[in-house]
């Protein structure tokens, strides 16, 4: 092998004592010569060499990432804000002017956590809700499969967001990975079945 | 503009720059370049596992790129790519404990093959061939390796390597035809 060059197929050399037939020599060449991992794999090992410092600095160049990424993440980020925003207002009507600003500036990264936790009951809660919608009609009309199947989708696409974020934050942490694979994988079999997904906009 | 910058140079200039100042850029221009590629053929030496193929296409670029250095251009880049490759789909298969420098007694075909009215391809015959006369088709037959090269890589001698060659066609000839057959 020189360069990726085959110089040597179909045998023949050194005295091979069965040769291919110039069939299987062809099925030998049109086989595919490439192959495209899944989209994160260039994240993942680039952070691995950034943290042991075989490379050092971070450009924008190569980091854009596909646009069917964007899409999801900024559907989940979407939704998340979305959540979050909500449950922000009712808690800001529920005070006065001089006490929210004294608790936002008392609390700030304290409540990330907090918002976190918000956001992922919101996000369960409207699950639940989306169950009992989708157990609740034996036979759909066409909009309401139509409803629940966005709902669906907005859900994965939110769970997808989050896991890919978690990744960003603990690039370690195997099972978060293992997470990421499995829904990256099943992203890829549903794109390749269904083709273009809806967006839904907020 | 810095990805059209970076994919005009050559791999070794993207390589120094790795080694010279860890240029995030240059590596992932490299990456881009020779990944396909090298997925492909894990992905064939894995029988088509893809999750065993990221793995090892990760390995080899940790490897690779914190190998840099000491790689003298005395062959292709992605020769060399490859080669760290096959290093660590023989790390794996030895971990795994499985065969590829041999294959002894009978084996069995799995899968689809099996089922009568079924017909298959070459890239799936490839994939029902146990490891070891899957790796020795992909490397000799598809890669194009000497049976020299093929023997310093594997550590195996210029005479089994033929003689796996020898029955790993008989195999994939043997798959091929009854899946022909029953088509």
């Amino acid at each position: 092998m020189d360069g990726g060059t085959p110089r040597n197929k179909g045998g023949g050399d050194m005295g091979d004592d069965i040769e291919l037939t110039p069939e299987e020599k062809m099925a030998f060449d049109n086989l595919p010569r490439e192959a495209s991992p899944s989209e994160f794999l260039e994240e993942r090992i680039v952070r691995a060499l950034r943290k042991d410092g075989t490379l050092r600095g971070s450009t924008d160049a190569g980091r854009r990432l596909r646009p069917w990424v964007v899409a999801v993440a900024s559907m989940a980020a979407s939704v998340v804000l979305f959540g979050s925003g909500l449950l922000l207002g009712q808690w800001m009507g529920a005070r006065n002017a001089e006490q929210v600003l004294l608790a936002v500036r008392e609390q700030d990264e304290a409540q990330v956590a907090q918002r976190i936790q918000e956001a992922g009951s919101a996000y369960v809660t409207a699950l639940v809700a989306l169950g009992k919608l989708r157990a609740g009609v034996a036979e759909p009309s066409a909009q309401a499969a139509s409803e629940i199947r966005q709902g669906r989708e907005v859900a994965l696409g939110a769970l997808y967001g989050a896991v890919v974020e978690l990744a960003r934050i603990t690039p370690g942490d195997p099972h978060i990975s293992q997470l990421l694979q499995i829904l990256e994988e099943r992203k890829f079999q549903e794109t390749g079945i269904v083709g273009a997904r809806k967006t839904v906009w907020f | 503009m810095p990805d059209t910058m970076t994919d005009e140079l050559s791999d070794r200039e993207l390589a120094d720059r790795v080694v010279s100042s860890g240029d995030e850029a240059a590596f992932r221009a490299l990456y881009r370049r020779h990944t396909p590629t090298a997925y492909r053929f894990v992905l064939r030496l894995t029988g088509g596992d893809a999750v065993e193929a990221e793995d090892l296409v990760q390995e080899t670029w940790l490897r690779a790129a914190r190998g840099l250095a000491r790689f003298r251009w005395t062959s292709a880049f992605r020769t060399w790519l490859m080669g760290i490759a096959l290093n660590q789909f023989r790390e794996l298969a030895r971990r795994n404990g499985r065969r590829i420098t041999a294959v002894e007694g009978e084996w069995e075909v799995l899968g689809d093959a099996a089922e009568p009215g079924c017909r298959i391809d070459l890239e799936r015959a490839l994939e029902l061939l146990p490891p070891g006369f899957r790796t020795i088709l992909v490397l000799h037959d598809v890669e194009g390796f000497t049976h020299r090269e093929i023997g310093e890589r594997l550590g195996i001698s210029d005479g089994t390597c033929k003689s796996q060659l020898h029955e790993a066609r008989k195999a994939m000839r043997g798959l091929l035809n009854v899946g022909l057959e029953t088509a």
